[in-house]
């Protein structure tokens, strides 16, 4: 009894100093400046630019976003930098956007630096990640008055939402995923600032950790049908070539079956089943008649067609191979696969894909 | 219910018991040592229950043999009174060794991903005084708080619903992409997630119906690698190599891809239950050391307990550096899988004797 | 086990017992000045005679302790218009004895000395004024019987009695407390009660050695296992009906003179939670309220705690905008969050005790002025920030949720164990206070059997009436708790 009664004064003086705090101690909440956004821009091979904003919670401040830009060279450096700049102490815990100029992806270290935050503890794995056009920095000091804060529109800009399900949103999770499978290339989106609003124009195209070119937001569309991703939206298409035909579609339901043979002549076939509804359509056909519904569905399904065909050309010129084609085959194959194994695959496949596009109903009005 | 009978372990508290033992820290790191395998790796936790479970068979047979007596008392019977106390003292050092290791594999990890600005002493001494006060409620104690444990974490394995829906399930499938040079690697770091099963030949003596022992032990173990088989599924299917082999603790990133709407970061809330399944091993180690303290000095005491607990404080306090105690772990561990075969041994000598005297 | 042992060692060694009375033979009776001698300066006492038939007769009563019309009607009515044998209508009692004739007479009862005869007797008219049968203020509920026990021993006996009609309903009286000398009485059915608590129980009560006993709760907390632990191990009610059902599933229930509660043993924590409506609701909505009640108890210990780990030491969890409305309430509070939330704790309990002292008049303004005007100037100057103020106040609601009083008191003060250790280790605190408020609940037992038993179920049936609780075709009501005998009574 003796013996547990001292255990138990000792656990009681152990719980009660939890009411100090001391000096060095952790901050609470409000003494934390917490970055939600961090931009990296490109000096030379060796240092980059890193602006940081932090939401001001305090009422009476004016702006009610913080920005502060510092040159280093590593990450946790301009950490301290930028410590010494805020009145609080920095941490990394809450941020939910990177973002990268189009100069740094290309040429910088954009891989290390992202693999570099995939590896802290502090970072959330689901931090998404951006290029953009020209400047970071100068995306982050632009000031938006109809928006709440900076922070909550960067952050809700890149978060997947109903219309823009077709965009990849990559998180650094994904990066770091696509950039160490041999069998895939990563994708990110491509931002711009124009007119004081951020638009999202494309996708950057990475192949050995830097970015080469940059897709369409179309052919962004049709990657991420290719990848497998189920919920989609509106998809609009030009029938014809005087653009006199338009049709858009909202798709309810979509299904991407690639599969891949034959590791000496491969032979890729691509089934895409799509279900959806005609949301908006301009031209001749009667809508009403089954016979002119089936025409367009056919020929929406062969436009569909020539479009990714049209893309994967494009990519074997390339050399890029954002979609994951060859994973059936790597379940069959024996030892290690490397990335030139892809490329050699890639360079001599045959395609046939088959598209098939059901609508569902044409609409409201007859 | 009478605190003088001694055979008080039923069924259900050796099943959890069990289960609670093997799962720890392995669970956590276990993709990463299995990683020599790549993606091959989601059905080798099948392989080791199996494994686990034809060793448990001599464990069971011996304890069969001697129904009233934990395997103290059998080296002393089986192999002479000096040469029994002897194994009894290097396996009262197993026992300190393992508990140190398992608390200080823990911590670190605490110290890595929840409470990053401070040194492990004060969360160290609490856990030790709370492991102190499981295990002074004896083993029925310790097997509640299992059982209590098993319902308490077992549902975060729906927060692998979210890793499920994003990873390639194509992932899984080249089976045997493997040479036996990255089985043999994988095996020697994988297979200690699943040891702790031993333990029960230091509790057999109070499980009420030995006969059934094995029947219950193997669905311990079973359940513990259905646990494994899960989430060794959802990381080879959300990973790839690359990072299966570079991320110390996969299963902290895959709790982070939940997505609720209240909470971010399930993985800081995982990680801090993860504490019950930790108590639970660590506790079942520090009554295995105070069971052999007891034969030691042929005397039941709870002070043996306080003892076994100041001194492996003291052990992880010691001024050792980080590399010579971590090779001094790993060779713990080798020293654990002698362990589990060292029953085959002990039938054997059990069956010669038995020979000699007829 | 042992602890309570040695609790009553240490009071009994403090105490010397009084003498038990000696064996006399059959000597004369004692004289009625021996008797005045020890009544002295007990005002109250009465010596008064009257001439009967008989001769001369003396009548001995505490007044205060008997009703005069009563006494008037049942004694002295008759003893002075004997036209019978009216003598034969009072029990004898042994005259010799002092030690009982006192008893008797502070008892309550009447001792009537006949001189002729040379005879005590005795009338057993103990009427008090008593409180009159009303409705629970602790316990109420909408459906179902709405009396319950007052403090006299024989009306709660009364009410127990006249629900259950049979012979195997025994109730046994033992008379305890040295100064006190206070009835209690212990009942239980004897076909499904467990013998082994019996006995138990019955040997503790034997045992115990008190100066004195004002309420159950005394003796309670000296029959417990675990006197140190701070929750209670036996159950208490005020309601009979849920003192009937705990009697149909082969509890023993203790009642005591001047206590307006029973005490049910041997209980669990899950009971702690059921309020006896629950089996007057439908099951649907009683398995809905009891699993209200049981999230509330996790739930009041959780928040606060979860609120200082989140704010102290893990940023990281909060969303995002949840983050910023929390910084923007904190911007101005000048302290740590735990001192915060200690401070609003204890202003929370100083207003429930001051509340509650107060008289009925003073009271309800000063609570109105505390909790409004306290709660919005101090968030406006910036002591306290509001989010804090509203969690606060919804966990301190929740500990009210529970239907027995000791537990709620109970899960107070695990409260502030689990808010100490959320300020000093963030969640790892939280959740090592949690492994050890799970060691100590494993570890309690309540005369003997385990205190989480249906969480950890004897037996399956156990579980149809824990958290949830099933239609009563499925409740059996001889649960693995009590360990009662499962025997059918052999039907008439």
């Amino acid at each position: 009894m003796n013996v547990s009664r001292i255990t138990l004064l000792i656990s009681i003086f152990l719980v009660l100093s939890g009411c100090t705090t001391k000096q060095g101690a952790q901050p609470s909440l409000e003494k934390l400046g917490m970055i939600s956004v961090a931009g990296f821009d490109y000096i030379d091979n060796d240092n980059m630019k890193m602006t940081v904003i932090m939401p001001q919670p305090a009422l009476e401040a004016e702006k009610h976003t913080q920005v502060i830009s510092v040159e280093t060279d590593m990450l946790h450096k301009g950490i301290v930098d930028i410590s010494s700049r805020a009145d609080k102490a920095v941490s990394l815990k809450q941020l939910r956007v990177a973002l990268f100029s189009e100069e740094f992806a290309r040429k910088g270290q954009m891989k290390e630096m992202v693999e570099y935050l995939f590896k802290d503890a502090d970072v959330r794995s689901n931090v998404y990640v951006a290029i953009v056009k020209e400047s970071a920095e100068e995306m982050l000091r632009m000031e938006y008055p109809d928006k709440q804060n900076t922070s909550s529109y960067i952050n809700n800009l890149f978060h997947p939402r109903h219309y823009t399900f077709f965009n990849p949103f990559t998180t650094i999770h994904d990066f770091v995923h696509d950039e160490t499978n041999p069998l895939r290339d990563t994708i990110a989106p491509y931002v711009e600032l124009k007119e004081e609003v951020i638009h999202i124009v494309g996708l950057g195209m990475f192949s050995n950790g830097n970015m080469e070119t940059i897709f369409t937001k179309k052919e962004g569309k049709i990657i991420q049908i290719m990848r497998g991703r189920e919920k989609l939206s509106v998809f609009a298409l030009t029938l014809d070539e005087e653009g006199k035909e338009k049709v858009a579609l909202e798709f309810v339901k979509s299904k991407a079956k690639v599969k891949s043979e034959n590791l000496e002549s491969p032979k890729v076939t691509i089934n895409l089943d799509f279900e959806g509804t005609l949301s908006e359509y301009e031209g001749d056909k009667n809508l009403a008649d089954k016979k002119d519904v089936e025409k367009l569905e056919k020929e929406v399904s062969n436009n569909i067609e020539q479009e990714i065909r049209n893309l994967i050309e494009k990519c074997i010129e390339l050399e890029i191979e954002p979609f994951g084609l060859f994973e059936s085959l790597r379940m069959r194959y024996k030892g290690d696969w490397s990335t030139n194994l892809t490329k050699e695959l890639l360079a001599k496949a045959e395609f046939e894909i088959q598209v098939e596009t059901k609508l569902k109903s044409v609409g409201a009005l007859k | 219910m009478d605190v003088t009978k001694k055979k008080i372990l039923n069924g259900y508290h050796v099943i959890f018991l069990i289960q609670n033992i093997i799962v720890g820290m392995g669970l956590l790191s276990m993709n990463n040592s299995l990683s020599p395998l790549g993606y091959s790796q989601w059905w080798i936790p099948l392989l080791f229950g199996l494994v686990a479970n034809l060793t448990l068979i001599p464990m069971i047979w011996l304890g069969l043999q001697f129904k009233d007596d934990d395997l103290y008392t059998i080296h002393e019977k089986l192999l002479g009174k000096w040469i029994g106390k002897s194994l009894n003292f290097i396996l009262l050092i197993y026992a300190i060794v393992l508990f140190a290791a398992v608390i200080e594999g823990y911590l670190e990890l605490i110290q890595i991903s929840i409470l990053p600005e401070r040194t492990i002493t004060g969360h160290l001494i609490l856990f030790i005084l709370i492991t102190v006060f499981i295990v002074k409620g004896g083993i029925k104690s310790l097997a509640r708080f299992c059982m209590l444990t098993f319902f308490l974490t077992g549902w975060m394995v729906y927060f692998l619903r979210w890793g499920f829906e994003d990873g390639e399930i194509r992932h899984l499938l080249p089976l045997f992409n493997f040479t036996g040079k990255e089985l043999w690697d994988a095996t020697k770091g994988g297979f200690n997630s699943i040891i702790g099963y031993e333990l029960l030949m230091i509790f057999f003596p109070y499980i009420r119906k030995p006969e059934k022992a094995f029947k219950h032990a193997s669905m311990g173990i079973w359940f513990s690698v259905f646990f494994y088989f899960v989430v060794g599924i959802v990381a080879v299917m959300y990973f790839t190599e690359w990072q299966l082999e570079h991320l110390q603790f996969p299963v902290l990133k895959l709790f982070q891809a939940v997505d609720l709407s209240f909470v971010e970061r399930i993985d800081k809330v995982g990680v801090t239950l993860w504490v019950f399944l930790i108590l639970t091993t660590a506790g079942a180690y520090l009554w295995m050391a105070k069971k052999g303290v007891d034969s030691l000095r042929n005397k039941n005491s709870q002070y043996h307990i306080y003892s076994v607990a100041i001194l492996t404080y003291i052990v992880i306090n010691l001024p050792i550096s980080q590399t010579v105690r971590k090779t001094f772990y790993e060779k713990t561990f080798f020293f654990s899988y002698g362990f589990i075969l060292w029953p085959i041994l002990l039938c054997l000598v059990h069956l010669v004797r038995r020979r000699k005297t007829r | 086990m042992k602890i309570w042992k040695r609790a009553r060692q240490a009071v009994e060694n403090s105490k010397e017992k009084p003498s038990p009375p000696s064996h006399q033979k059959q000597l004369a009776p004692i004289s009625l000045d021996a008797l005045k001698k020890d009544l002295t300066d007990i005002d109250d006492a009465v010596f008064k005679e009257y001439q009967t038939k008989d001769g001369l007769v003396t009548v001995i009563y505490l007044s205060s302790l008997i009703e005069p019309v009563l006494l008037h009607k049942m004694i002295i009515f008759p003893l002075v218009n004997d036209k019978g044998s009216v003598m034969n209508t009072f029990d004898a009692i042994d005259g010799s004895n002092k030690q009982k004739l006192l008893m008797a007479i502070v008892n309550g009862d009447t001792v009537i000395f006949h001189h002729n005869k040379q005879q005590y007797l005795q009338a057993h008219t103990f009427s008090p004024p008593e409180r009159a049968i009303t409705s629970s203020e602790n316990e109420a509920t909408v459906l179902g019987p709405q009396d319950s026990f007052t403090e006299s021993l024989t009306v709660n006996l009364s009410l127990i009695k006249r629900r259950i009609h049979q012979t195997g309903l025994k109730s046994k009286d033992y008379t305890i407390g040295q100064e006190t000398n206070t009835k209690i009485s212990i009942m239980y059915i004897e076909h499904l009660v467990n013998d082994e608590n019996l006995k138990r129980l019955q040997e503790r009560i034997q045992q115990i050695d008190f100066t004195g006993y004002v309420d159950l709760v005394i003796p309670k907390q000296l029959l417990e296992d675990n006197p140190y632990s701070p929750f209670p191990q036996y159950g208490a009610t005020s309601r009979p009906d849920a003192a009937v059902n705990s009697l149909l599933d082969g509890r023993i229930i203790v009642a005591m003179e001047n206590s307006q509660t029973v005490m049910i043993c041997p209980s669990s924590f899950l009971e702690m939670f059921n309020s006896p409506e629950d089996f007057y609701n439908r099951w649907t909505t009683a398995s809905l309220l009891r699993i209200l009640r049981f999230m509330g108890f996790f739930i009041t210990i959780m928040l606060t705690p979860t609120y200082i780990s989140a704010l102290s030491y893990h940023p990281g969890i909060l969303p995002f905008e949840l983050l910023i409305m929390i910084m923007e309430s904190r911007s101005r509070v000048p302290f740590p969050p735990v001192i915060e939330v200690l401070f609003i704790e204890l202003i929370i309990e100083i207003l429930k005790e001051a509340g509650s002292r107060m008289p009925t008049k003073i009271g309800q303004t000063i609570g109105i002025v505390g909790g409004i005007v306290i709660g919005t100037a101090s968030v406006q100057a910036g002591l306290v920030s509001n989010t804090l103020i509203v969690l606060v106040a919804v966990s301190a609601l929740l500990s009210f949720l529970m239907p027995n009083y000791l537990m709620s008191n109970a899960s107070r003060f695990v409260r502030y164990i689990f808010i100490l250790a959320a300020g000093l280790f963030g969640l790892l605190g939280q959740m090592l206070a949690f492994a050890w408020l799970m060691n100590h609940l494993l570890n309690l037992t309540s005369l003997g059997t385990p205190y989480l038993t249906p969480v950890i179920p004897r037996s399956w049936s156990d579980l149809f009436d824990s958290v949830v609780r099933f239609p009563l075709t499925f409740v059996q009501k001889r649960t693995g708790m009590s360990r009662a005998k499962r025997e059918k009574k052999p039907t008439k």
